[in-house]
């Protein structure tokens, strides 16, 4: 007779409901329009700006920093990450995949643990934090720079499926033996 | 910098990763089969042995298939994981002593390290002394998995 045997520890006992996979990769490719919108904003702004070999920024008072239109935008992006984080279902691009675009597609042929996308919304929310940070604290070129790292896992997501918040949690699994 | 060469680069950089994502799309997370017997047959020094076989109490299960086992670890947070475990019981159901024994190595990273795991879902194939005899890492085509326990152990649907 052929059986199934569940190691202990393998029974997921709050194991959340599946959501549409086709969810997550629509945001991810709305988060990397906004992502390329800012990389430019971030290449022509304060961030890169150098005269005479030296950079601006730090120069600049940190009112200046921020209002910086590449900032401004990341900011917002920073604020849909953690929306995410806090509130799925709320979250605009969660709920405009719901009502707009869901009911034009077949229904899924499988639903996904929404565990996983989540864990890559607060990678998200963790590298541009990082740009935003250091861009206030005066240091030149890491605002386009955390926006090319945010807009590579965002676009490789959303183009081919590619979970690079899965393969992190794996190595960090190996690295911290229990 | 101006305008002109900010849209530039960034296009420059936006074209690069769409290289990127047809390069790795044409190997979709290509999932690595390998039949560990022609492994270990190649074996020369200091290369890996023939995997020992595994028994039950390592993975935390009661038991093994009589004919085969499907192994499948798993972590918290995997994606693809649920899908190929309930791939994974399906085939087993349709066959005569094929159990299926998922483990979360979330809270086993002794079992990580030994297996050297470096992604999830990592699923084996084991006969019916617990030999390894073939690991797919990534989720297994189902074609894949049938091939094996046909071939590992005479099971077929």
């Amino acid at each position: 007779m052929s059986g199934v045997a569940s190691a202990a520890g393998s029974a997921r006992a709050s194991t959340p409901a599946g959501i549409d996979p086709r969810g997550p990769r629509f945001a991810a490719w709305i988060t990397s329009g906004l992502l390329v919108v800012a990389l430019v904003l971030a290449l022509a702004g304060t961030s890169t700006a150098v005269v005479a070999g030296s950079p601006t920024l730090p120069t600049l008072p940190a009112a200046e920093r921020a209002g910086d239109p590449a900032f401004l935008v990341l900011l917002v992006i920073a604020a849909l990450f953690a929306w995410s984080l806090v509130s799925p279902r709320t979250q605009p691009w969660s709920a405009l995949f719901r009502r707009a675009v869901a009911p034009r597609l077949a229904p899924p042929a499988e639903l996904e643990d929404p565990r996983p996308p989540r864990f890559a919304q607060l990678v998200g929310l963790v590298v541009v934090g990082a740009g935003l940070v250091l861009h206030l604290a005066g240091v030149p070129f890491a605002l386009p720079i955390a926006v090319a790292a945010a807009f590579a896992a965002a676009f490789l997501n959303a183009s081919i499926g590619l979970c690079l918040g899965c393969k992190l949690y794996v190595l960090l699994v190996r690295l911290a033996p229990r | 910098m101006d305008a002109p060469l900010a849209l530039s680069i960034a296009a420059a950089f936006v074209a690069l990763l769409v290289v990127v994502a047809l390069v790795l799309r044409r190997r979709p997370a290509r999932t690595r089969e390998r039949d560990l017997a022609a492994a270990a047959d190649d074996a020369t020094p200091g290369r890996p042995e023939a995997p020992r076989a595994v028994d039950a109490e390592l993975l935390g299960a009661d038991r093994l298939g009589t004919s085969a086992t499907l192994v499948q670890f798993s972590t918290a947070y995997c994606s693809r994981c649920p899908g190929t475990a309930r791939l994974l019981r399906r085939i087993a159901s349709e066959r005569d002593g094929v159990d299926v024994v998922e483990v979360d190595v979330t809270a086993r990273g002794d079992l990580a390290n030994r297996f050297r795991l470096t992604t999830s879902p990592t699923v084996l194939v084991l006969d019916a002394d617990g030999s390894p005899r073939t690991r797919f890492d990534g989720p297994p085509a189902p074609i894949a998995v049938e091939r094996w326990l046909e071939a590992v152990a005479g099971v077929g649907a």
